[in-house]
């Protein structure tokens, strides 16, 4: 369950709610994502990091004290910098120089951005200081081709926004420079956590229609669904039109990348939930309405992109490795694992097949199921049994009773490893049931000797017990994660514990969920 | 201080101004019977009317209201001052008191404003 103040517990279950949706959209290029930059400036302060003005972070971890008027608050707003630089996590870049009286800088404070390769995007995205919501208010942008001639040119004055999109017809650049004239605050040092090179799009009520998040895991880990994350935008400016020649239609691209939230008022104020970081897939311009509709997924179903095959033998090799280099192979840096996969060896032989099932593969042999969190993390984990529960939904939060289903009962097990690619075993794991289904693994060829081959079996047969599958239409609660245990109550007996297997959260200016979870009888 | 200004253009005072507040919600019952609500936007909705107007003051209002969306200074009365807000209109109708020597007179001129 993804952590949350109390107060959000408390308003989240609230007779009365306020529920807000926040979409923040990044129209790059993907190309200037894997191409080189090199970034220069015209000052740094020594609380400073240009590095991080192309990382696609946002905002900064601290709002460090600095020497500045209002800036050096004892009232629990500011931190002290830490003297080593990487301790202060995001700090975004700061100039070393403070602007005068007018709040005008004496020499403009240039950051240039040099690509290794020639880029096209409708426009540039400047995020200032969102810490302390200060921006440039007089700025230039200006975009040269491979041979530093300049082929556009903007000048931005009386600015007001901390994230301000420049749109223009930025084709085949190389480099890109923003110039910053003036600030907002007089005797300031200029401050800049971002620019991206397309434009950033954050939509929140007043146009985002709907947002629709299909979340699901599988208990048995019998397949690995992406979570999909599909949402609806105004279009009656007819930016995502195909034929709209200033609009952003020519600019979309696969894999950009899509922010999502859920909020909800707790008290004047906003709290939000990520729900993930994902990838655009698919988008139209909604036929016979001033709408676009974007559907996005995780970097899982990126993982089907990636083949990998093994022939020879591996030894000392366990399956926490294997998972290490299959997400390696797909580039993929946000994951985590179960360390009890470190101590489960396999010769990881494997014929050819996506990193997607091969992930699959030593999740089973592992005893372990995938998903994906909130915080956009692909986890491998051993899941417990059920002994405490993360959150309790009441029949007040349910717009009608949880309706139950029984799954059949299963009487054994058959699990084949391998102990090479064309020799194989069986071993069988009874239950106590006399009837039932036989279940059948036979192609993981990860599992490598009995031993394993019983543990798999025996984690399949428990998985078999949790038979009681709930379904509830209810009000929703973002933080909830997959395989969070949760409690709900129904109006016969004590309350069921469960685990969460899939939720679909829907937001249409109020949210509603359905949530799906399995339990034992 | 003007009651009503739209667009920047301060209109004649209305000789009826109402501000209806509207909470935007979706309501039900949850399974034990109690109404729980998911509140979504608190909107205003403004009934105007003028008892008497001049050609040109009858023409200030409508042109003021057309086309769409249009931004709305007025005077809110659960602040107890001025707010600012985008809304559309409602259908305006425009009866004539009298013509006289070509020169129209309008009464009761009544329509609606809506935030957006």
């Amino acid at each position: 369950m993804y952590n949350t103040t109390q107060k959000f517990k408390d308003a989240i279950y609230a007779p009365t709610r306020t529920v807000k949706g926040r979409v923040t959209f990044d129209i790059t290029d993907t190309s200037v994502l894997s191409d080189t930059v090199t970034t220069t400036v015209t000052s740094e302060f020594a609380v400073s990091n240009k590095s991080q003005l192309t990382d696609k972070v946002r905002a900064n971890s601290f709002n460090i004290a600095t020497l500045e008027n209002d800036r050096f608050k004892l009232d629990g707003s500011f931190n002290f910098a830490d003297d080593t630089l990487a301790n202060n996590k995001i700090t975004g870049w700061c100039s070393n120089v403070l602007c005068d009286s007018a709040s005008a800088f004496s020499t403009s404070q240039t950051l240039s951005f040099v690509f290794g390769s020639l880029h096209s995007s409708a426009g540039i995205t400047v995020t200032f200081d969102t810490t302390n919501s200060e921006y440039a208010t007089d700025f230039d942008v200006s975009a040269f081709d491979g041979s530093n001639n300049l082929i556009y040119s903007t000048s931005i004055i009386g600015n007001t926004d901390v994230l301000k999109q420049i749109y223009g017809q930025f084709l085949n650049y190389k480099r890109i420079d923003v110039v910053i004239k003036k600030w907002n605050v007089p005797y300031r040092r200029a401050r800049v956590s971002e620019v991206d090179f397309g434009i950033v799009k954050v939509y929140t009520d007043d146009n985002l229609i709907s947002l629709n998040l299909v979340d699901e895991t599988d208990l048995f880990t019998t397949n690995i669904p992406s979570p999909e994350l599909k949402f609806t935008v105004d279009n009656s400016d007819r930016a995502f039109n195909i034929l709209n020649p200033s609009g952003f239609y020519k600019f979309l691209q696969q894999r950009q990348t899509v922010v999502a939230e859920l909020g909800v008022d707790v008290g004047g104020s906003i709290e939000y939930v990520p729900l993930g970081n994902y990838l655009l897939w698919e988008w139209r311009s909604d036929e016979g309405s001033l709408t676009a509709t974007l559907t996005s997924r995780t970097n899982l179903d990126l993982m089907n992109s990636y083949s990998y095959s093994n022939l020879v033998a591996k030894s000392s090799y366990s399956l926490y490795q294997m998972a290490v280099d299959m997400f390696t192979i797909c580039g993929i840096t946000n994951y985590s694992i179960d360390i009890a996969l470190q101590s489960i060896l396999t010769n990881a032989l494997v014929e050819q097949a996506s990193c997607r099932d091969i992930l699959q593969m030593i999740a089973i042999a592992g005893c372990a199921n995938i998903f994906v969190t909130r915080d956009n993390k692909i986890t491998l984990k051993v899941v417990p049994s059920i002994t405490a529960t993360a959150d309790t939904i009441t029949l007040n939060e349910m717009y009608n009773e949880a309706q139950v289903e029984l799954q059949k009962t299963t009487r054994a097990v058959n699990v084949t490893y391998f102990t090479n690619l064309t020799t194989s075993a069986v071993v069988t794991a009874n239950s106590s049931y006399a009837t039932g289904d036989t279940l059948n693994l036979e192609n993981n060829t990860l599992i490598n000797n009995s031993t394993q081959a019983n543990n798999v079996a025996s984690w399949i047969l428990n998985r078999c017990n949790y038979r009681a599958e709930y379904t509830m239409n209810w009000r929703g609660n973002p933080s909830h994660e997959m395989f969070d245990a949760i409690s709900f109550q129904n109006s016969y007996s004590q309350d069921m514990n469960a685990y969460v297997t899939r939720t679909e959260l829907n937001y249409e200016g109020y949210l509603s969920a359905k949530t799906v979870a399995r339990g034992i009888v | 201080m003007a009651l009503i200004t739209v667009n920047g253009v301060v209109l004649p005072t209305p000789s009826d101004y109402q501000v209806g507040i509207q909470d935007l919600s979706k309501s039900e019952r949850n399974a034990n019977g109690t109404l729980i609500m998911e509140l979504i936007a608190t909107k205003r909705k403004i009934e105007l009317g003028w008892s008497a107007l001049t050609q040109s003051e009858m023409s200030q209002i409508l042109k003021s209201v057309k086309g769409g969306f249009f931004t709305v200074t007025y005077f809110d009365p659960e602040i107890g001052g001025n707010k600012t807000g985008t809304f559309y209109a409602g259908d305006r109708q425009s009866p004539i008191l009298m013509f006289k020597n070509g020169v129209p007179t309008y009464k009761d001129l009544k329509f609606n404003i809506i935030e957006r």
